[in-house]
């Protein structure tokens, strides 16, 4: 003891130190803490951020493992998910849009998900279609939360006012007008048929499908002629000047937003959104909502596709991409996940937790999976991804459809305007 | 005295650590306002400067495109234009309806009515709340189709009114309106001007039998030209800068047919929703200069009606 000199004080210091270091290392809870908490990131609504937050907690509960919530609307969503990846701080898990994954995953700022499949994250019970619609040249960026197509949001109360049950799929733009012209007759310059599509980039898209021609082709060009635009507009043009459909000053309120639909402010019957989307419609309407498919002309492809509403993926710059990835399989594949999610997303894409959800489907759920089921089988392909700038040619469309509504531009002028324009957008991005 | 003597010997050499010490004195206290400026204003303001001669989307590292961004801007860009008329629309009528209106309620404030201090806290309350999300949200309520400017008009005058703010040739006016309404600082800016005139100018004219409105021509006017002068710089550079309502009552998008893309707006959309950060830059700049021009000929065609009291002339 009497050579307890300043370096063996130091020593044994410095070897208690690493014990105890390493004996906290040891203890489970501690380490799942300091070691592994991850950043969620989602665009929503309430009710989505709700069941989002109640999965989280329950795999917590389950795992120990803190996950931090954020969630923002689709407009500022994309502005902070680009300025938080541009400065290295990107949320772990992120959620995806089918519009912008192929511009992060070739960027290299997403996780290729292949060495974690299948174990921890297990995609065997994902159909084809679903499966690869996550790829981006061959590997797997993003796993698909649930499955949509667009849809025509009808008001049912306003429907048999007018004397119709039920809408049969098969149903023609002229059935359209002629309903819509009825219901806008129930109180004239107050309630209109439907609202107007006419600004709604991806209604253009789908009246484009029915075409046989496609928006965006797969390398990254316009798929469509003027003409096609000027058709387009047109149809729209005289539906308005009929007095089916609701007029500019109602159109441009509309700012995209569940809230600012005419079903949801009580101004149209009708509205063009997505088959998921009927239950947060559904919670801001007064009267009981349906969805059907898009009119069309008789005997043209139906114009719709399945499509991933929303994906799930992990950032390239994780700490603990395993981690992650058994998030996202908790939230496909098990029951509490699956159950807390819901249908909200749309039609979850794995058969299990289909045949979890199914007892516990409310009528709009069982809506939307007979929605999907019926669409699948008309469905056409889903396009190639939207190149870049199809996020400001989105607004063009609905900038140029106003000008027109407006009657600042004729159909032909306003349709050769787009035209240019998007040309030109497409040309410099 | 010897401490006084000591630095004064150091000071004569001027190599000792103590003269050094005391140099770098006071950049010690100006540390934290210094390390502020230079890392959150000096450096972001020349890193925008070099980004105005990239093209940069925040994935990707920026790359130097010279001045494309500049001849883009002016001879391409139909959006650029239309902002442009938009934001001096709105200048054209937000400046002087706001400056006549705030000098109008100061003069009236400045009598001592009864609860005049009462009063002028009234008035300045909207200028707390303007600027804020949640008036924009209510001002969009107030002149939708069925807002409640529309329900008024067809209680008292049985008008059916369109709906302001979606309809491109009003829209613009009910921002006008709102920064109208937000007369508040320029009004007190006003009041303490309207205080140092001097009194017995005032009693004296009305001796001679001049009118109010000829005092108020004659003596207010003329003696108040500085403040006005001094507000109506001010709130130039604010109306450039307006953003908060224009973004809120468009839902973001300048609309409806881009007849609210304020500048700033169109600055906001270029490098927060189409990721062109280099161009969002360049577009900043060129509203530098502007403001800059636009307050240095406020300030070269001050002295032809700006006179000031210790003025010789």
């Amino acid at each position: 003891m009497s050579h307890a000199t300043r370096r063996h004080v130091l020593v044994n210091s410095a070897a208690v130190a690493a014990a105890l270091a390493s004996n906290f290392a040891q203890v489970p809870g501690v380490h799942a803490q300091a070691g592994t908490r991850l950043r969620c990131f989602w665009w929503g609504n309430p009710d989505r951020d709700k069941r989002t937050k109640a999965a989280l907690e329950a795999y917590k509960a389950k795992f120990g493992t803190d996950i931090s919530a954020e969630s923002l609307g689709w407009g500022d969503y994309w502005t902070k998910l680009s300025t938080q990846t541009a400065g290295g701080n990107a949320p772990d898990l992120i959620q995806m849009d089918y519009r912008y994954l192929f511009e992060y995953a070739r960027r290299d700022t997403l996780l290729a998900l292949d060495s974690l499949n299948p174990k921890p994250l297990d995609l065997a019970t994902f159909g084809d279609a679903a499966r690869n619609s996550g790829k981006v040249d061959g590997k797997l960026y993003g796993v698909a939360l649930g499955t949509n197509s667009k849809a025509m949001v009808y008001d049912t109360t306003m429907f048999e006012k007018v004397g119709v049950k039920s809408l049969d799929a098969a149903w023609t733009w002229d059935d359209f007008a002629r309903i819509a012209g009825e219901i806008s007759k129930l109180n004239p310059g107050k309630y209109w048929g439907s609202g107007d599509n006419s600004r709604w980039e991806q209604g253009f898209e789908h009246y484009l499908n029915q075409r046989g021609k496609l928006l965006y082709t797969a390398d990254g060009k316009a798929g469509f002629t003027k003409d096609d635009v000027t058709a387009w507009f047109d149809l729209w043009d005289k539906l308005r000047k009929s007095g089916a459909v609701a007029p500019a000053e109602i159109g441009a309120t509309n700012t995209g937003s569940i809230d600012q639909y005419e079903v949801s402010r009580g101004t149209a019957a009708m509205s063009f959104a997505n088959s998921n989307q009927v239950v947060a419609f559904q919670s801001i309407a007064k009267n009981k909502l349906a969805i059907s498919v898009f009119p069309n002309e008789k005997g043209s492809p139906s114009g719709h596709y399945l499509k991933p509403s929303m994906l799930m993926s992990v950032s390239s710059k994780t700490k603990s991409p395993e981690e992650a990835a058994k998030v996202i399989q908790y939230l496909i594949n098990d029951a509490d996940g699956v159950k807390a999610l819901g249908i909200e997303r749309g039609v979850p894409p794995s058969s299990t937790a289909q045949a979890q959800l199914a007892p516990e489907l409310d009528d709009l759920g069982k809506m939307q999976v007979n929605y999907v089921a019926a669409v699948s089988k008309v469905a056409v392909a889903l396009p190639p991804p939207p190149p870049k700038g199809a996020g400001e040619i989105e607004k063009l469309m609905l900038r140029v459809a106003d000008t027109v509504a407006f009657g600042r531009a004729s159909v032909k002028d306003g349709a050769l305007q787009f035209f240019t324009e998007a040309e030109s957008i497409l040309a410099r991005a | 005295m010897t401490i006084a003597a000591g630095t004064q010997a150091t000071g004569a050499t001027g190599r000792s650590p103590g003269r050094d010490w005391g140099r770098l004195m006071p950049f010690l206290f100006l540390a934290p306002w210094l390390v502020g400026f230079v890392v959150f204003t000096l450096g972001p303001v020349l890193a925008s400067l070099y980004l105005s001669f990239t093209k940069f989307d925040l994935l990707r590292p920026p790359t130097w495109i010279g001045t494309d961004n500049y001849v883009r801007m002016f001879t391409a860009d139909y959006r650029f234009v239309q902002a442009l008329k938009v934001t001096f629309t709105y200048l054209l009528f937000e400046v002087p309806l706001k400056l006549a209106f705030a000098l109008l309620v100061a003069v009236i404030l400045d009598k001592a009515v009864r609860g005049s201090g009462f009063y002028r806290a009234l008035f300045y309350v909207p200028s707390l709340l303007g600027g804020s999300v949640a008036i924009a949200v209510l001002w969009r309520q107030l002149f939708d189709g069925n807002g409640t400017v529309n329900r008024v008009l067809l209680w008292l005058f049985g008008i059916q009114g369109p709906s302001w703010i979606s309809n491109p040739d009003t829209a613009v006016y009910t921002l006008v309106l709102l920064a109208i309404w937000q007369f508040g600082s320029p009004m007190i800016i006003f009041l303490a001007g309207l205080r140092q005139i001097p009194q017995d100018l005032y009693e004296a004219a009305s001796m001679d039998g001049a009118s109010k409105w000829r005092q108020f021509r004659r003596i207010t006017l003329p003696l108040l030209a500085p403040v006005i002068f001094f507000n109506m710089v001010l709130q130039v550079i604010e109306g450039f800068k307006a953003f908060t309502p224009a973004f809120i009552i468009s839902g973001g998008t300048g609309g409806p047919v881009d007849s609210t893309l304020f500048y700033t707006l169109y600055l906001y959309q270029e490098a927060f929703a189409y990721f062109r950060m280099g161009y969002a830059a360049a577009l900043a700049w060129v509203l530098l200069i502007i403001i800059a021009s636009f307050t240095s000929m406020s300030f070269l065609t001050s002295k032809y009606w700006v006179h000031y009291e210790d003025d010789g002339r």
